[in-house]
């Protein structure tokens, strides 16, 4: 579509969305250039939900840090609590029980799949299907109940610390993981016939918000949203960390990088998930949950700094330590902020409601960006 | 004109199948937990309101060393402790939790080295009063209030 500026000045408007529009996810500010249903140009403005959560780790000691790092990405939360134990086991050279790295994964990978269900729900949500969300919140919830009794809250999980995990898991607890595999695994079908195959979804989604492996590149975008336009790189098998290199699992890839790519990608990542935990309780080893780890930490003077692969993306912690028990400077680069940067690329020139569609495919949690 | 009809007809088979998946939920069991009207069933390792755990002989574990008061991130606890006489040890005299401020992170439970502290399942309180919030949790006042129901 083109539009020439000697068109009515008539259909020319400038229109908010969000702060608090439920297609937004979270607190984002759109500023829209609109003419007519079509976008011109786009806006976004952040800062709304900026809890300085940087500033803070600066005020404490080390390890007080770990309250904080669920409730970055709270959709997603283990997978940074695990990025900056990664830092301090590094920062202090301390060997993990092998017990520990295996409930990491499974408590990484649980947590992936009910953020990538919340997603789902969501996104279709912002398509105007209603229904689906409560089939994933069927879902989620059961994964939910897990983490629950295993981390000891629903949301914001504190299951991660130096040196291990903090609680153990009973055979009971097993056997509810394996339940929750096969129950997933029979899901599959019902999300084909209601979404995948559902020819209003496919033509909502097909051809829309294409993202070029170079634009994605260009602009930052790490996970699924760089997955999905063809680009191999997930963290887990690029830079195994925590133990993910004994792991045999697929790294799915979408073709085109359209919203329907990006769908097709987090809901096969949800079966390579499974199939990782179920790896994982499989040869679950005995033994300690948590190493021994000095009551005052204080990594020697110098940087630090440690990668993981979130629901979202690329998670990455640096730290910069001057030997006290308090942080000098730690940094969160996490991957919403390159995955956002790329609608105002991806915007122009199209349908208002396409947006809505582009915006709910990249997976965005607002705070996360803002911290 | 047939590709046409054909897309038609296949969009009109997705469509019916996927409300075929619906019925099938109709006839399904409810899923839904009836929160209001019936309490939350709680994992019993779910983190709510902290408590001071006893022994055997029903004797507080609590030194009050004031290790968890310290290593708190969000200084919600103020210990004070006392020696009664014949003692062998300190006993808390107050121990005061601030649960508005608690994030329920456990670096006190983890951290107390007589596994003194422990969470229990108790999340709902209610009050417009900020001052409800300070919990005494020594004796007779350690199970402060009670779930709801
Ligand atoms: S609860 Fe534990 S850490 Fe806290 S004062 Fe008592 S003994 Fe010390
Ligand atoms: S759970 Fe965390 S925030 Fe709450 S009292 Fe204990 S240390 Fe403080």
């Amino acid at each position: 579509m083109t539009i020439s500026a000697a068109e009515s000045p008539h259909y020319r408007m400038h229109l908010n969305l969000g702060p608090q529009h439920p297609s937004t996810h979270g607190v984002l500010h759109l500023e829209l250039e609109m003419y007519g249903e079509y976008v011109l140009g786009i806006e976004t403005v952040l800062g709304y939900g900026h809890r300085m959560h940087e500033k803070t780790a600066e005020r404490r000691p080390w390890q007080a840090f770990f309250a904080n790092t669920p409730r970055i990405d709270y959709a997603c939360g283990l997978p940074h609590g695990h990025c900056y134990a990664l830092l301090l086991e590094e920062a202090l050279q301390i060997e993990v029980p092998e017990r520990a790295l295996s409930l990491r994964i499974v408590s990484s990978e649980l947590n992936r799949i009910a953020s990538h269900l919340l997603w789902v729900g969501a996104f279709l949500l912002d398509l105007g299907a209603f229904t689906p969300i409560l089939y994933c919140f069927d879902d989620r919830e059961q994964a939910v109940d897990i983490l629950e009794h295993m981390t000891g809250s629903r949301l914001t999980h504190p299951y991660m610390c130096a040196g291990g995990v903090t609680g153990d898991i009973d055979e009971e607890t097993v056997l509810k993981i394996r339940a929750f595999i096969r129950r997933m695994r029979s899901r599959f079908s019902i999300y084909e016939r209601l979404v995948t195959n559902n020819v209003i979804f496919v033509m909502r989604t097909r051809g829309i918000g294409v993202i070029t492996p170079e634009l994605a590149r260009a602009y930052g975008a790490t996970g699924p949203v760089l997955r999905a336009s063809g680009v191999a790189c997930d963290i887990r098998t690029v830079a195994p960390y925590g133990g993910y290199g004994r792991y045999t699992f697929d790294v799915p890839l979408g073709a085109s990088g359209d919203c329907l790519d990006r769908y097709r990608v987090r809901m096969a990542e949800i079966r390579q998930s499974l199939a990782i935990i179920e790896q994982a309780l499989d040869r679950l080893p005995g033994g300690p949950v948590r190493a021994a780890v000095p009551r005052k930490i204080a990594p020697p003077p110098g940087e630090y700094s440690s990668s993981v692969e979130g629901a979202r993306g690329h998670v990455t912690y640096w730290a910069v330590s001057d030997g006290s028990e308090i942080p000098y400077r730690l940094k969160i680069r996490s991957a919403c902020m390159g995955n956002l940067s790329l609608l105002p690329e991806l915007c122009r020139g199209m349908l208002l409601a396409d947006l809505i569609a582009t915006l709910g495919s990249l997976d965005l949690v607002i705070p996360e960006i803002d911290r | 004109m047939k590709a046409y009809f054909l897309d038609l007809y296949r969009g009109a088979v997705s469509l019916l199948d996927g409300m075929l998946v619906t019925l099938q939920a109709l006839f399904s069991p409810v899923v839904t937990e009836q929160y209001p009207r019936r309490a939350a069933v709680l994992s019993p390792h779910f983190r709510g309101s902290l408590k001071l755990a006893r022994d055997g002989q029903g004797q507080l574990l609590c030194t009050a060393c004031g290790l968890c008061a310290r290593s708190c991130p969000s200084t919600c606890l103020s210990v004070q402790g006392e020696k009664p006489a014949g003692a062998g040890r300190k006993f808390p005299a107050t121990f005061v939790y601030d649960i508005s401020r608690c994030s329920f992170c456990g670096t006190c439970v983890t951290g107390c080295p007589f596994g003194a502290v422990v969470f229990t399942p108790v999340r709902t309180r209610v009050s417009a009063s900020r001052d409800a919030f300070l919990l005494e949790l020594c004796p007779g006042a350690e199970e402060p209030f009670r779930p709801h129901t």
